[in-house]
């Protein structure tokens, strides 16, 4: 599962890097993700953050 | 936009602050939203033109009625008094629970504004004394989130003069003015609590949980200590009348350790005589597969409070349990309350009981 940031509609709340360090980290005021794929054992995790993103900026890679 | 065509919405942020790339940050609540050129913050309700954040909402009333105080739940602050309240759309929450879904999940960049009444801070305080009411109350959904026209109505409704914080506040509030009233998610920054502070008498507030995954989940927010912080300094430093609620959802917050860290915070932070209203959940928005609040679940939060300090919880949303104020010293009636009928029995003027003559933490009107 790869992931990435829309830059645009994040707010920079840090809700995800505070939740899932491994994962996310804040850079320039909005959220980047620090892994090229998500490990197999944070995919439920990292899916139940894309639900609960505020403003849905976390998009999977088609 | 379609917004930008109608103008008188549209007002310059306050505590806005530019950062590079093009990019603001809005400071009116504790999300702090970044937002891009041409984006809105989550409230949907402030918009970034050029580097330049607008509030898109200034006087958009989606709700004007004029309602018994004791409807926002405020039982201790002018009883039996009515009270002016206008509701805006959006939210800086979207609780999926949310009982004024139908304006507070509204995207106010989306709506078309052709055929909404624009009203101008002085003519909401000319209606409000038509209505005979005492008060103007900012209410149905999150009143930060319109914090530039809240503002400039307080500042109206007080005649520009700023609340006298001196000694005991609860004498503060001048009757040839009108009485001012948040409820509010208390997802406010410190800042914006600054500029409402010297015309805001009344701040109710919802405790929904102490749980930050609780605020997590509904609420999107990482942290609901904000909240917690930015109540206990509108008590401090604004000397705020504090009333708070916990809308009690069955399997969500209803556990006896909620009722016991939400009450003993009340207690150790705001006092034992701040109200706790615990109110009834009734399926609202997208929750239609939970019951409502058994009674029982209320009465069990009323005896936790209690049995914590509280001087006052008051069960909410239903009838069959006792909503009245009894004195804190003697606990002889002084308030009887069915629903939204109000008979003061028991307390004079000043807040004292007719009993025992102890003083009581009531700002009667």
């Amino acid at each position: 599962m790869k992931i990435y940031i829309d830059k645009e509609a994040c707010i920079g709340c840090g809700l995800c890097a505070d939740t899932l360090k491994d994962i996310f980290a804040m850079k320039e005021y909005v959220a980047v993700v620090k892994v090229n794929i998500v490990p197999e054992n944070l995919i439920p995790k990292v899916k139940q953050m894309m639900s609960d993103c505020p403003m849905n900026a976390i998009k999977e890679e088609e | 936009m379609k917004i930008f065509e109608k103008s008188e919405f549209v007002h310059e942020s306050l505590l806005a602050e530019t950062l590079k790339d093009g990019k603001v940050q809005c400071n009116v609540c504790q999300r702090r939203c970044v937002i891009a050129a041409g984006q809105a913050g989550f409230c949907k309700t402030r918009v970034n033109v050029n580097s330049v954040l607008y509030t898109i909402i200034y006087g958009l009333c989606a709700a004007i009625h004029a309602d018994p105080i004791e409807k926002k739940p405020v039982f201790h602050y002018y009883p039996g008094s009515r009270c002016f309240s206008l509701g805006t759309v959006g939210c800086n929450f979207r609780c999926d629970f949310c009982q004024n879904w139908d304006i507070s999940f509204v995207d106010a960049t989306k709506i078309n504004f052709s055929g909404i009444k624009f009203l101008p801070p002085q003519e909401a305080v000319n209606l409000a004394y038509e209505e005979h009411c005492k008060g103007i109350s900012w209410t149905y959904n999150e009143p930060t989130i319109w914090l530039e026209y809240t503002l400039d109505c307080m500042k109206i409704a007080k005649k520009s003069t700023t609340r006298d914080l001196s000694g005991d506040h609860r004498k503060s509030h001048d009757s040839n003015v009108l009485y001012t009233v948040y409820v509010t998610n208390g997802f406010a920054t410190k800042e914006a609590l600054d500029l409402i502070g010297p015309y805001l008498d009344v701040w109710r507030v919802d405790i929904k949980s102490m749980n930050d995954g609780f605020y997590q989940k509904f609420m999107g927010v990482k942290s609901m200590k904000g909240i917690l912080e930015v109540t206990k300094y509108a008590r401090e430093k604004w000397k705020m009348h504090i009333e708070c609620v916990t809308n009690v959802i069955p399997g969500w917050n209803d556990s006896e350790e909620d009722f016991d860290t939400i009450s003993k915070w009340i207690v150790e932070n705001l006092g034992e005589e701040t109200p706790w209203h615990v109110t009834r959940f009734f399926p609202q928005a997208k929750v239609v597969d939970v019951p409502p609040t058994p009674i029982e679940t209320l009465e069990h939060a009323v005896k936790i409070g209690k049995k914590n300090g509280l001087k006052h919880v008051f069960p909410g949303n239903v009838l069959e349990l006792d909503e009245d104020t009894n004195c804190k010293n003697c606990n002889k009636l002084l308030i009887k309350r069915y629903g939204y009928n109000i008979e003061i029995v028991g307390i004079d003027k000043n807040g004292k009981c007719n009993f025992c003559n102890t003083k009581n933490d009531i700002v009667m009107g």
